[in-house]
């Protein structure tokens, strides 16, 4: 009835971009190891995909969609920077892509069942785990720094090994609801 | 086993290496094994993507995010070089987000105007338009309802403004400490007997401070020496508290809070919701002369506590279009607002304010609310989903409104109508109420059981909808967390257990299903025709009876002919009866066999006696079906005994009760009747801490979008704390004061100061409110989908306006009720003017109900609190609706038929009859662009503007061209999708 092609609907487009800016910044992330630029690239990603918002299928899940411009601005970064810095081989970087659209597409509309998940496996950790992590994640500090900080027993290595123990189980446990919500 | 292990391995490895990297150590090497992994194992990638993506999300969850919080304000910071990535990455999103939208807002009008799509807008733009235009509009995107808000952003915890200074000088139980036991300590440690351990009431002072072989779990004054406190602090997973595998965690922050309650004493307060209100002293506040009444008083002095100044009142005409929508759910009309815009007089406000609480349509608008608390609808809910006459409730509860019927009276009516001394029969109907809830007549439905379900949900709503309470989970154990016992639930629900009902729908007349007690409602008419029809079917069937002995007969021998030889058209159930008749003889009496007989084989003479039967059957089920019956309550003379459900079981009886109210609230009189009218008098006492809270606050609620308690469905210990508990309180004392007086209370809302604000979003407050709790601007909200209809319909000049009657049936897409009904129902539209009533009267089918309105509650069960989002289904309704199509239309019609002669005139009167307002030079440059990119697609396309014209009922006018038509038709449907159009400024 409506003659004119509808406009761009910008609380839509910010509203999508707010619930799948962890998926992308995670992507991100995944593919620069070690990246300092991170916010950089995904404003780039953001505008990017601003401008091309009025493609967008509205029927089709849109975390796919925005991991695309994730991932290539990403792979545009990497190029920039060729010479400066190691990066993973291209057959990591398209198998760490797809497995991270394949998630997108599963969780469409759930997204923030996983941040749920992680908030009720967070609780269940004890003080002494949540300040360690929230010396690193909260603060933002390095493991290096926590080990000189002394404010907790052990050396740098064995500061990485128990973070890892943490990841392990955190990961676990979110599998663990994220397998109960399906 | 073993590859679970390796997994694991595999796990731990990667989130070394992904460690590692992200601290930008080891680079080359571990860059080199981590894509060894991901080349050579299936699994590393998603291992390694999920690593990472818990790295990302950590940052945002409660724990760390609180504990960065508590560290911000409470401790300096461990070294000057503390960065927050995780924070700042947040914030680095927020300009982006938020100039797209505010770009978007604005380019909406500009990109129409001139025909280009701007990619990169920016935020200069929204001043440009903002000092155009006469009117100031609130900035878009900041504040408004199309934002997402960053919900842990600002002081605002948990919907409350924490005042400045974390930590309060002094701590008091109900303002601070209880919500943080409440919340991690009294799962375990509260009212619940069955749940308790360790010995252990926290929510008992007595309990708590008892010497304990030595130590005290509070110890008054010392808060080092508190078990509570130590277990608090305690490292050992065994022992702290509360335990890791709780989900639980108190934070420093809180801890403190904890701390300092201990210090200063550790005293103990009721819950604030179960202390009767006191008349509160109203302040004093600086900036006196800015108030209005006592309202602004509350709100101001609080804004003064926090430095920041109220906004200024809004323009006449957006004021005029917020109380009119508030108060009659109608927009006003052009005249209205020059009426009062050519009001100099002092008073011209309340006049307006005076002229809305008089109209019919106040009691419309005011109903809404009411009925969703009362699960209104016309039909009963489940499989079945069988008709009622529910309406004549609705009626009362409109014109009650209207009336201004005292509160407590509007309450005694509908809970106990019935027991007044000889009722009238509106006093019957009142009493519906307790009767709206869903009736399940599915086959496998057990009628007992449906039975203590009804009674379930009558106490359910009526302690939502007068206590504010969450009675529900008392049905099945003593309350979690409030002092509300699994007894005291059924001694509440002995009040509704003793209405003479069986659980099942026992009235029937064709699509019509009731359960008794009914009252009839025939007019005169109908009982005339009534008394008639069954006056006449008696006297056919005299005549069969006269010839009884000679058909009995007759039918002894069809019975063997037929049995033999038994014809197509007989039914199984017959035909084995007749098999029967072998093997024990009849007499030709059986009453079932002696209908086929009648209906099919009898001598014609008898025929056509049956035949008069069973059409004057027929008549008499129509006219039945036509009178209203209403549901109502009863008592039964004899008291049904009521137990203790175990587990909420109705099978498992335990204890008998009788009739009481929860024991933790003040008591019933000692002399009050024990049945309803005894607890509803008890609802209304002025003692009562809880029932004018509860509808003040919903009250609140209407004209601010929030209330004082944002949990309005929830006073307990779970609900949200008021914003402003003396403000609260004082509305409460008041309501009581002036004999529950309606009207009083929304006119005291609706002339103070604070509601007279300007809506517009104020950038400084966004981080400090962002919900906008301390008022210090007027509410915004989109409006309730049932107002955008009847908006729409009253621009047009469609709305039929007069109030009350049967349930109608507006447009809605075919075949819906046929898909939800195992097809059974077919909805056929109204047609005349019913298509147009306003959407209060729309028939409420609960298994499906209308379509078009968005975000109604499914009026199944009790809701009190609405919720608001917009969806973009919305927008595709109020653009592509039928009921939208031809109000735009009918729209176009008017603007054409009295705009004037140019479009310049007709746009401006299209856009005065809908918004109020002429249009700016920028808004009417976009609508006469639309025009013109209409007018040309028209041109080429002549039977879409045909096949437009045709939308709805109403005739398309001949003397308009239907390119022309078809043209405004357009632009009245772009007007009625304006933000404007669709929001309560």
């Amino acid at each position: 009835m409506d003659p004119h092609p509808p406009a761009p609907d910008g609380a839509l487009f910010a509203r999508l971009l707010i619930t799948h800016e962890r998926q992308m910044r995670t992507l991100v992330r995944s593919m620069i190891p070690g990246c300092r630029d991170v916010d950089e690239i995904i404003q780039d990603a953001s505008v990017a995909m601003w401008k091309k918002f009025h493609e967008y299928d509205a029927h089709r899940p849109f975390g796919p969609w925005a991991l695309t411009f994730a991932r290539f601005q990403s792979l545009a970064y990497l190029e920039r920077r060729k010479r400066t810095a190691a990066r993973l081989s291209d057959e990591s970087l398209e198998k760490i892509a797809d497995c991270a659209a394949s998630d997108a597409r599963s969780w469409d509309g759930r997204e923030s069942d996983r941040q749920v998940a992680l908030d009720e496996c967070m609780a269940k950790l004890t003080p002494k785990e949540t300040r360690l992590l929230g010396r690193r994640y909260g603060d933002g500090l390095t493991v290096t720094e926590i080990a000189e900080s002394g404010e907790f027993r052990g050396s740098r290595e064995a500061l990485y090994k128990t973070y890892a123990r943490l990841s392990r189980r955190l990961l676990d446990c979110v599998r663990l609801k994220g397998d109960s919500i399906n | 086993m073993d590859s679970n292990r390796k997994n694991q391995d595999l796990v731990r490895r990667i989130a070394i290496l992904a460690s590692r990297l992200e601290d930008g150590e080891d680079n080359a090497e571990a860059v080199d094994e981590l894509d060894e992994l991901i080349r050579s194992d299936r699994e590393a990638a998603r291992i390694y993507l999920d690593t990472i993506r818990i790295a990302t999300e950590l940052p945002y969850t409660d724990v760390i995010e609180s504990r960065g919080l508590a560290n911000e304000l409470l401790q300096p910071p461990l070294s000057p070089v503390l960065s927050f990535p995780a924070r700042f990455a947040r914030i680095a999103v927020w300009p982006i987000a938020a100039a797209l939208v505010v770009g978007v807002f604005v380019f909406s009008l500009r990109k129409a105007e001139n025909g280009i799509v701007e990619s990169r807008p920016t935020l200069a733009h929204s001043t440009e338009t903002e000092s155009k235009q006469g009117v100031p509009r609130e900035m878009p995107g900041i504040g408004s309802a199309t934002v997402v808000h960053p919900a842990k952003t600002g002081r605002v915890k948990g919907g409350v403004v924490v005042s400045k200074g974390s930590i309060p000088e002094t701590v008091t139980f109900n303002a601070h400490v209880r919500s943080i036991l409440s919340e991690n300590c009294f799962f375990c440690h509260g009212p619940d007997a069955n749940k308790r351990e360790g010995e252990l009431r926290l929510d008992s002072f007595e309990d708590a401070i008892r010497d304990r072989d030595g130590y005290q779990v509070i110890a008054p004054g010392n808060a080092a020496e508190s078990e509570l406190i130590l277990r608090l602090l305690e490292e050992s997973e065994e022992d702290v508290m509360p335990p890791p595998d709780s989900g639980r965690v108190v934070t420093a922050e809180q801890r403190r809070i904890l701390e300092r309650w201990i210090e200063q004493g550790a005293e103990y307060e009721g819950h604030w919701a179960f202390i009767s209100p006191l008349r509160s002293e109203v302040p004093k506040p600086e900036n006196y002369d800015w108030t209005r009444n006592p309202i602004d008083s509350f709100i101001l002095s609080r804004l003064e506590e926090e430095s920041i100044a109220p906004s200024s009142e809004a323009d006449r005409r957006t004021l005029l279009r917020r109380l009119s929508l508030d108060l009659i759910g109608l927009p006003p009309t052009p005249e209205e607002i020059a009426s009062f815009l050519s009001d100099t007089f002092s008073g011209a406000y309340e006049r307006q304010v005076e002229r809305l609480l008089a109209s019919p349509h106040f009691g419309e608008r005011m109903a809404l609310p009411w009925l969703d608390a009362a699960r209104y609808a016309d039909s009963n809910g489940f499989q079945q989903d069988g008709d009622r006459h529910a309406w004549p409730w609705r009626d009362w509860v409109v014109d009650s409104m209207n009336e201004n019927k005292p509160f407590d009276q509007f309450t005694i009516e509908q809970i106990a109508g019935d027991l007044l001394g000889e009722p009238t029969n509106d006093q019957l109907i009142a009493t519906s109420f307790n009767r709206n809830h869903m009736l399940n007549n599915e086959g496998g439905a057990i009628p007992e059981e449906q039975r203590n379900n009804y009674v379930f949900d009558r106490v359910d709503t009526t302690a939502t909808t007068w206590l504010g309470m969450t009675m529900a989970c008392a049905q099945c154990h003593d309350h979690k967390y409030d002092a509300l016992t699994q007894k005291d639930y059924y001694r509440f629900s002995a009040y509704f257990n003793n209405v003479p009902e069986g659980g099942r729908a026992d009235y029937r007349a064709n699509r019509i299903m009731l359960a008794e007690p009914v009252l009839e409602l025939p007019t005169e008419d109908q009982a005339k025709e009534r008394d008639d029809f069954k006056a006449r079917i008696q006297t056919e069937k005299e005549k069969l009876e006269a010839a009884e002995l000679e058909i009995a007969a007759a039918q002894v021998k069809w019975e063997i002919i037929t049995r033999e030889n038994p014809p197509k058209s007989l039914d199984r159930n017959r035909f084995l009866l007749l098999r029967n008749t072998v093997t024990e003889g009849s007499d030709g009496t059986n009453p079932s066999l002696r209908r086929y007989y009648l209906e099919n084989d009898a001598p014609e003479e008898w025929k056509a006696i049956q035949k008069t039967i069973n059409q004057l059957n027929n008549q008499l089920e129509k006219v039945q079906a036509g009178i209203v019956a209403v549901m109502i309550m009863e008592e039964r003379e004899e008291r049904r005994e009521t137990f203790v459900l175990n587990r909420g079981d109705y099978e498992s009886p335990g204890e008998s009760v009788l009739p009481g109210t929860p024991e933790a609230l003040f008591d019933l009189d000692t002399d009050a009747p024990s049945n309803r009218l005894g607890l509803a008098e008890w609802l209304v006492s002025p003692e009562n801490p809880l029932t004018a809270r509860v509808i003040v606050n919903r009250y609140w609620q209407h004209h601010f979008g929030t209330g004082l308690v944002k949990t309005a469905e929830d006073f307990g210990v779970q609900g949200e704390q008021p914003s402003h508990p003396a403000l609260l309180d004082w509305l409460a004392t008041e309501f009581v004061e002036t004999g529950w007086d309606m009207k009083h209370m929304h006119r005291l809302m609706v002339t103070s100061a604070t509601y007279r604000q300007s809506s517009k979003a104020r950038p400084e407050l966004v981080d400090v409110d962002p919900e906008n709790r301390l008022l210090a601007r007027g509410a915004r909200f989109r409006l309730p989908a049932m107002l955008i209809r009847d908006s729409a319909l009253f621009a047009s000049g469609l709305l039929r306006t007069d109030v009350g009657g049967r349930p109608v049936y507006p447009y809605q897409p075919e075949g819906l009720w046929h898909e939800f009904s195992f097809e059974q129902f077919s909805y056929t539209p109204s047609s005349g003017t019913d298509l147009y009533r306003r959407s209060l009267y729309t028939f409420w089918r609960r298994t499906i109900g209308p379509p078009n309105m968005f975000d109604s509650p499914n009026r199944q069960v009790c809701q009190v609190k609405g919720a608001t989002t917009n969806t973009p289904l919305h927008a595709l309704t109020t653009l592509n609706d039928p009921t939208f199509v031809e109000a735009a239309r009918v729209f176009a019609e008017r603007i054409l038929t009295y705009g004037g002669e140019t479009d310049e005139t007709r746009l401006s009167y299209a856009f005065r009859q809908a918004l109020g307002r002429d249009p700016s030079d920028v808004e009417a440059g976009a609508l006469n662009t639309a025009l013109e990119r209409s007018r040309s697609y028209y041109r080429d396309s002549p039977d879409d503007a045909a096949a437009l014209a045709t939308v709805g009922e109403s005739d398309a006018p001949e003397a308009i061209a239907m390119e022309e038509y078809a043209s405004y038709t357009n632009v009245a449907q772009i007007i009625f999708n304006t933000d404007e159009f669709l929001t309560r400024e």
